[in-house]
């Protein structure tokens, strides 16, 4: 058994909004073990981004976390100040890299400074060391010709170099996680394969824990060792990679999985899952996902399933209700 | 950098053209003519329209231009139609007095509209913020020339720690250092009045900038990292912030000397305002028009430094 090193418990996030206070996430528990890669897979507004800005406390003005634990190396950080946070926990400990790099990064300063500024803040070194540790590290991203690069800014690189500095920034100070919000969705195929390979490598060479989010299941089968699957703020199926795909059991799940196109079916057309996920002010009573299941029963619609393990799985359906129950952590 | 700046300068050269064309066809597009102020009624027709030949005034209009426009370049801008004395002298006794005065309220526009701006935008929706909105607003919405009696009443009449107008203590005859202070004092209240709007307008500005900038995603991977807030703020959202402001460094330009003309009528500042003033009641087309041209150059010239500064402050804007 390896040792944990992100450990949510009970997790749930609010959101004010004039048409009153929503879950974003709703009591959501898991861990990360050292040097996995856990995947967070589910559709837009499945509550899968706001987790990681809950646990980067990044969270936009109008969320808060309501009510849970996150702890890190055995630390609640939500204990902590915030600038507490800032200085022991962000871009130490947790680093994060985002969807969009070409707004991620400043757009006026240099790319050296970005990546330095974070070595002489958490490792207190001159601005020379953190030069060539910054130099270094961007060798170890594949960003050719480095000392070139180091002094340009960001709007001189491609779209798949910025995503390389944004890892190597998340990477410089050797953090034991790495948040990764959707690095490549707005890259290109090839570029994305390059990067996933990149993150893959990375991870053992600085031996960090990964947490991806992501919409895309063909990113997960590639990257991940767990996954979770989330649904209107909810866990609602998790497990390891293998037996998700292989053998899926929530109805959400199952159609997730349905709707990846393969090379083998010539069907013609691709399988979706019938509606939309609702909004968050519109969520429906019972299991949220019953006016889209195929499979509903009549309590779907009043009661929320409790968490049922089936094998490796752990699946939040009222289908496998027979089987042992994990731990009620709905509603 | 330089050829930037190379090119920036070759592009004026058809705007300075075109404001030639423009305010010397504006004046001759204008009825009346400066004749009919100054004769005598009882001329005879043949002897006005001699007067008129000698003067040029029938010559067809691009001869005129091309008259004028011949002299301009030489730094001569004619003489006045009455008492014939030298416009370009007139001008340049008053020209260095407005420019006092007006880069005095230019410097004060920023240097305490940026830091009002930024410190409402970190302080934002607390009671300080609040204020600052509410000042602002007054100050855009204060006429000058109402808020220039109000200044002149309080820190003139009632206080007396300032002169009510004029530029200099001419009985005093001051000299050297005490001559540049008595300007400095003579110059706060005007200064202060003249920079007013713009630094209610600037400050706004900052501080819906820096509220933008605040909530762009490199500010908040700047948050990620793990950086202190006042590093943040300073050293990722400031100078950021700060780039659509320096578009307003040139924009401020005519807004102030245009403003000028008010302020120094207000405060009989011997400056350019005055001059204009006095050269449209009397017709004085040559002085109306190299203001004109005098104006438009500095305007360009104010354009010219914000583009400079773009590109130094915005790598993306260099290349």
């Amino acid at each position: 058994m390896s040792k944990t090193i992100l450990r949510v418990e009970d997790l749930s996030v609010r959101f004010r909004t004039e048409e009153g206070v929503f879950n974003a996430v709703d009591n959501i528990s898991f861990t990360l073990e050292e040097q996995k890669t856990l995947a967070i897979v589910g559709e837009s507004g499945s509550g899968k981004s706001v987790t990681s800005l809950a646990i980067m406390q990044l969270l936009a003005e109008n969320g808060h976390i309501s009510s849970g634990e996150i702890y890190v190396d055995d630390e609640n950080i939500l204990n902590m100040s915030s600038s507490q946070v800032q200085h022991n926990i962000l871009g130490k400990k947790i680093s994060m890299i985002f969807q969009e790099p070409m707004t991620a990064l400043n757009p006026i300063l240099k790319i050296g400074d970005q990546i330095t500024e974070s070595i002489i803040e958490h490792q207190g070194t001159g601005k020379k060391e953190a030069y060539e540790i910054a130099l270094d590290t961007l060798k170890q991203v594949g960003i050719p010709s480095p000392e070139q690069r180091i002094k340009q800014f960001p709007h001189e690189l491609s779209g798949g170099m910025r995503q390389r500095v944004m890892i190597a920034m998340a990477l410089v100070t050797r953090p034991k996680i790495m948040i990764a919000d959707e690095p490549t969705t707005a890259l290109d195929v090839t570029i994305e394969a390059q990067i996933l390979n990149l993150i893959e490598q990375l991870k053992s060479t600085f031996k960090t824990s990964i947490l991806f989010v992501t919409h895309d299941l063909n990113v997960v089968a590639d990257i991940a060792d767990d996954v979770i699957v989330m649904y209107c703020g909810q866990i609602i199926e998790r497990g390891p990679v293998v037996d998700i795909f292989e053998n899926p059991q929530h109805p959400y799940t199952k159609g997730l999985l349905a709707t990846m196109p393969t090379l083998e079916d010539h069907k013609g057309e691709l399988p979706t899952i019938q509606g939309g996920v609702p909004s968050i002010t519109q969520r429906p009573g019972g299991c949220y996902f019953h006016p889209r299941c195929p499979h509903r029963m009549k309590k779907c619609e009043t009661q929320s399933p409790g968490v049922y393990t089936v094998g490796q799985q752990q699946v939040k359906c009222f289908l496998f209700e027979g089987n042992k129950e994990e731990r009620n952590d709905g509603k | 950098m330089l050829k930037y700046i190379a090119k920036r300068l070759v592009m004026s050269i058809p705007v300075i053209i075109g404001i030639t064309i423009l305010s010397f066809g504006i004046m001759k597009l204008s009825p009346g003519d400066p004749l009919a102020n100054f004769v005598n009624p009882s001329i005879s027709m043949e002897d006005l329209e001699a007067s008129r030949d000698a003067l040029g005034l029938n010559d067809p209009l691009h001869v005129q231009y091309f008259k004028w426009i011949g002299e301009v370049v030489r730094g001569n801008f004619g003489y006045t139609y009455s008492g014939n004395h030298q416009i370009s002298a007139l001008i340049m006794e008053r020209l260095p007095n407005t420019i006092i005065l007006t880069l005095s309220a230019f410097v004060l526009s920023f240097v305490v509209g940026i830091p009002v701006g930024v410190i409402a935008a970190v302080k934002k929706n607390s009671r300080l913020d609040y204020s600052l909105t509410f000042l602002s607003l007054v100050g855009v919405a204060i006429p000058s020339f109402f808020f220039g009696l109000l200044v002149i009443y309080l820190f003139a009449l009632v206080l007396g720690i300032f002169p009510s107008g004029g530029m200099e203590n001419i009985r005093a005859g001051y000299t050297g250092f005490a001559y540049f202070t008595d300007i400095l004092h003579h110059l706060i209240l005007p200064a202060i009045v003249l920079s007013l709007g713009n630094i209610a307008s600037v400050s706004r500005f900052t501080r819906s900038n820096m509220l933008d900038v605040l909530k762009e995603d490199y500010i908040r991977t700047a948050r990620a990292k793990g950086l202190r807030n006042k590093v943040i703020l300073y050293k990722h959202a400031f100078r950021n912030a700060l780039i659509p402001v320096v578009t307003i460094f040139g924009l401020s330009i005519p807004f102030l000397f245009s403003g000028a003309y008010i302020t120094e009528s207000i405060f009989n500042w011997p400056g350019m305002g005055q001059l204009g003033i006095k050269a449209i009641q009397d017709r004085e087309y040559g002085i109306i028009m190299a203001l004109n041209l005098i104006t438009a150059t500095l305007v360009l010239l104010g354009n010219l430094t914000s583009d400079i500064l773009y590109a130094v402050v915005d790598p993306r804007i260099r290349n």
